[in-house]
């Protein structure tokens, strides 16, 4: 990749992060939905310890719904504001699919990072390995984040309201959260670490990335 | 490159490239939206160094003929030509020529004026040249010190001069204009008139999408929409 196109990777990338940091309410909706999540579980368990598979599903469940409450606005809120005319005009669709790719690569895995330490709190889990628990949520992050650039970019250009995002996001994310589920369920006792599910994840974070950016071009 | 500067001459700042020529034609085009059509077989050329006015009614598609030009819209039927030195350019880097100022188009409210300036400046591979910037802004009544204040902070005439103030950065070689002189005072638009004036004398290729009696009189050409 040129330098100028990383170049404008990051400019993008960047005022995803500089408008985000400046509008906290779509940041702070996000959080207090995981956390809400794991409170209100924390709350109907009442003091009870779910088994590994139960915890792991849960807590990717509640990380799949936070990133629903804001992933789907990636492009919906630019189209919304009129700033995606600018992007279309002044910019390219490479460099804006991956710029956003990152940013919402970052602010899930940032995402994971807090919530992991409150639902272990609040869930009473065990980790094996947290070296590969975090390789895990930052692998599973990813994929979610990469394809669910392409799908809410998809369901702005179908121009069909909300509703899109979540229908089409769910087949094209499963693969991802079911390997994901599986190896936080290992890592939490239930089983042995099987390290090619991890290459699964991560081969399919390249796969969507890459046809993200094949595709993209398309719907730009 | 060096040799198209040894032709080039500068005019109020514009560098003027004799040897550029960009031309845009519309064959019949026709643009529906479902069963409303909003244009129907039109066609009209536009070149370098003459003003093209389009004008119409609301409704009348002069929006939507911008936006097909702009490649953010398909056209229903027809066909557009973009042309460098009378060979046609068919994959989509010709757009990259082409900037902007229309009643749709917004900056980012959270950034300042000058964050704003450098991501689409940079997008396009201009760097911010402050000296640069702070003449563009000039040339549109604005003072240098607009840059530090939030994009959302300004008034919409502001905001009108600092998007025709990134289109003047932007060097691009192809201007689309809807309505430039909307929200803006007299004084803006006599130098949003002025500037346009320039630009075509510096060999530019501009469209303005316009009612406003003040903006057809500059134009080399009319095209009426129905």
């Amino acid at each position: 990749m040129k330098s100028s196109s990383s170049n404008k990777i990051m400019q993008i990338f960047q005022k995803e992060i500089k408008c985000a940091l400046r509008n906290k309410s779509s940041f702070l909706t996000c959080l207090m939905f995981g956390v809400t999540v794991i409170a209100c579980v924390s709350f109907a368990l009442q003091g009870n310890v779910l088994e590994a598979k139960m915890q792991a599903s849960i807590f990717w469940i509640a990380l799949f719904f936070t990133f629903m409450s804001c992933g789907e606005g990636i492009f919906a809120d630019e189209v919304k504001a009129g700033t995606i005319l600018a992007l279309r005009i002044y910019g390219d669709g490479q460099s804006v699919l991956w710029g956003k790719m990152l940013y919402n690569a970052v602010f899930l895995s940032v995402m994971a990072v807090v919530l992991a330490p409150l639902y272990i709190m609040f869930m009473d889990c065990d980790i094996n390995n947290l070296f590969l628990f975090a390789l895990v949520l930052i692998a599973g992050a990813i994929g979610v984040a990469s394809s669910g650039t392409l799908v809410a970019s998809l369901s702005v250009s179908a121009n069909s309201g909300k509703g899109i995002f979540a229908i089409l996001m769910l087949p094209v994310i499963l693969p991802v959260l079911l390997l994901s589920v599986l190896l936080t369920s290992q890592l939490m006792g239930a089983g042995d670490f099987e390290m090619q599910y991890l290459g699964a994840v991560i081969f399919y974070d390249v796969i969507s990335a890459v046809g993200a950016s094949v595709l993209f071009d398309y719907v730009w | 490159m060096p040799f198209l500067l040894c032709y080039g001459i500068l005019f109020k700042g514009y560098l003027i490239v004799r040897d550029v020529m960009y031309s845009i034609i519309l064959k019949d085009i026709t643009k529906k939206y479902g069963q409303n059509t909003i244009l129907e077989n039109i066609s009209l050329k536009a070149e370098s160094g003459r003003i093209l006015a389009i004008t119409g009614g609301n409704g009348s598609g002069k929006s939507t003929l911008l936006k097909l030009i702009m490649g953010i819209e398909e056209v229903s039927s027809g066909e557009i030509h973009y042309l460098l030195n009378k060979q046609e350019i068919v994959d989509k880097s010709f757009l990259k020529n082409i900037a902007t100022v229309t009643p749709e188009l917004e900056f980012y409210p959270q950034l300042t004026v000058q964050e704003n300036m450098e991501l689409f400046l940079g997008l396009r591979d201009i760097s911010f040249n402050a000296k640069i910037i702070a003449e563009c802004l000039e040339r549109f009544g604005l003072k240098a010190n607009v840059l530090n204040k939030f994009f959302g902070e300004l008034s919409t005439g502001m905001a009108q001069r600092v998007k025709l103030a990134v289109l003047l950065a932007s060097n691009s070689e192809i201007w689309l204009l809807d309505e430039p002189g909307s929200n803006i005072d007299e004084a803006g638009v006599n130098l949003l008139l002025k500037e346009i004036s320039n630009a075509k004398k510096a060999g530019k290729l501009i469209i303005l999408a316009t009612n406003d009696s003040r903006e057809v009189a500059v134009a080399d050409e009319i095209f009426q929409l129905k």
